[in-house]
């Protein structure tokens, strides 16, 4: 078989993705034998011009992680669906948004008031801001823009398929990895770990499903044996689908729902309001209030990977 | 709960009501969802992210 050419990039991310492909140790020899590495900006030193010169689908598989939240990632996005046969929206940011999809509940002006004129550690007395065209005695210089709201892959680009996680897990990788090597990828569409929630497969002993108290995670050393959210943890795993290996549930660490809606769910964040709200035990206007008031930040709690996939994408804009 | 996350998605808390409403209360009940009709009308449509570079 000829050796299949792969793809990886980065839009809107920290990284890890890459780094989680690293870690697959001395597998990644394996991935060599199978296939050779094309286009990766971590770790290779190939430039855009290379991919613009490659025919249309000649790239096999592109693993992309990231979300697309400026003109040049949503760019590279374009250009790496039309050279691709595969393309795999690869890593929480990727598939819902993520991390940086917590700016979605603030707009690109905030964001740039705050990053280049309030942050303390900045020194910027002309306000100066990004532009994206500048002109300088040599002629223009340009850079990407930001946009407004952060999208997630799928929303820019058609995509095969979802490989969820922050990052995804060793063996998630490992799994898709074989399934290339097999030709055994699943049907188009498809999200490569479990249909099912992280609670289906978590082994931990559920007895009441009651809390009165939420403790938020420097509060309380858990029982290493109970369901974390009997303990008062709030854990994701009743919203969150599974196939991760409990990597965080095994080190006594509440689930904070990087792979993103099990199968059926459209918003991950609703779910989750709905399933932690259903066990409240509350007597009194007062207990309740409490309650509300131990969730310090719901939104970003329940949406924290989800809120570009979500319903309402982001913080309403102000009717002005 | 859910009323202070829709306030951190910037949307007005006169859009979710809770109310109790008995099986033979035919009569509150509608009167509820009139109000509330009403209410929402009078808020206009929610002006919703579409996403991108300028939503």
């Amino acid at each position: 078989m000829a050796k299949l050419k792969l793809a990886l990039y980065w839009a809107a991310a920290c990284g890890g993705c890459d780094v989680a492909v690293l870690d697959i140790n001395d597998k990644i020899l394996d991935v060599a034998k199978l296939a050779d590495i094309v286009f990766w900006p971590i770790a290779l030193d190939f430039k855009y011009k290379d991919v613009e010169a490659m025919p249309d689908k000649s790239i096999d598989v592109c693993l992309f992680n990231g979300a697309i939240r400026s003109s040049e990632q949503e760019h590279i996005a374009k250009m790496l669906r039309n050279k691709s046969k595969v393309l795999v929206s690869f890593g929480a940011c990727a598939c819902f948004g993520g991390i940086p999809a917590l700016a979605n509940f603030t707009n690109r002006t905030e964001i740039m008031q705050r990053v280049y004129i309030e942050a303390p550690s900045n020194e910027n007395p002309n306000k100066i801001l990004p532009q994206t065209v500048t002109r300088v005695p040599e002629g223009e210089i340009t850079l990407p823009e930001l946009y407004e709201t952060v999208l997630t892959l799928a929303q820019v680009v058609p995509v095969e398929y979802f490989v969820p996680g922050c990052p995804p897990t060793v063996p998630l990788i490992l799994k898709v990895v074989d399934a290339l090597a097999t030709n055994t990828l699943p049907p188009p569409g498809a999200t490569i770990p479990s249909a099912k929630t992280l609670c289906d497969e978590c082994d931990r002993k559920k007895e009441n499903k009651k809390i009165s108290k939420i403790y938020r995670t420097h509060e309380l050393i858990p029982d290493s044996q109970r369901c974390l959210l009997e303990q008062g943890l709030l854990c994701m795993g009743p919203a969150t689908r599974g196939g991760c290996g409990l990597q965080c549930i095994s080190v006594n660490v509440p689930c904070r729902g990087c792979f993103g809606p099990p199968a059926g769910v459209v918003d991950q964040g609703a779910k989750l309001v709905g399933a932690v709200a259903s066990i409240y035990e509350a007597n009194s206007d007062d207990e309740i209030a409490r309650m509300v008031n131990e969730v310090v930040d719901p939104a970003g709690t329940f949406y924290r990977f989800g809120m570009s996939s979500s319903l309402l994408k982001g913080k309403c804009p102000q009717r002005t | 709960m859910l009323k202070k996350m829709l306030a951190q998605f910037g949307i007005e808390d006169q859009r979710l009501r809770l109310s109790w409403v008995s099986a033979s209360e035919g009569e509150r009940f509608a009167s509820i969802v009139n109000e509330m009709t009403e209410q929402v009308r009078g808020l206009g449509p929610l002006s919703r992210r579409d996403g991108g570079k300028h939503g």
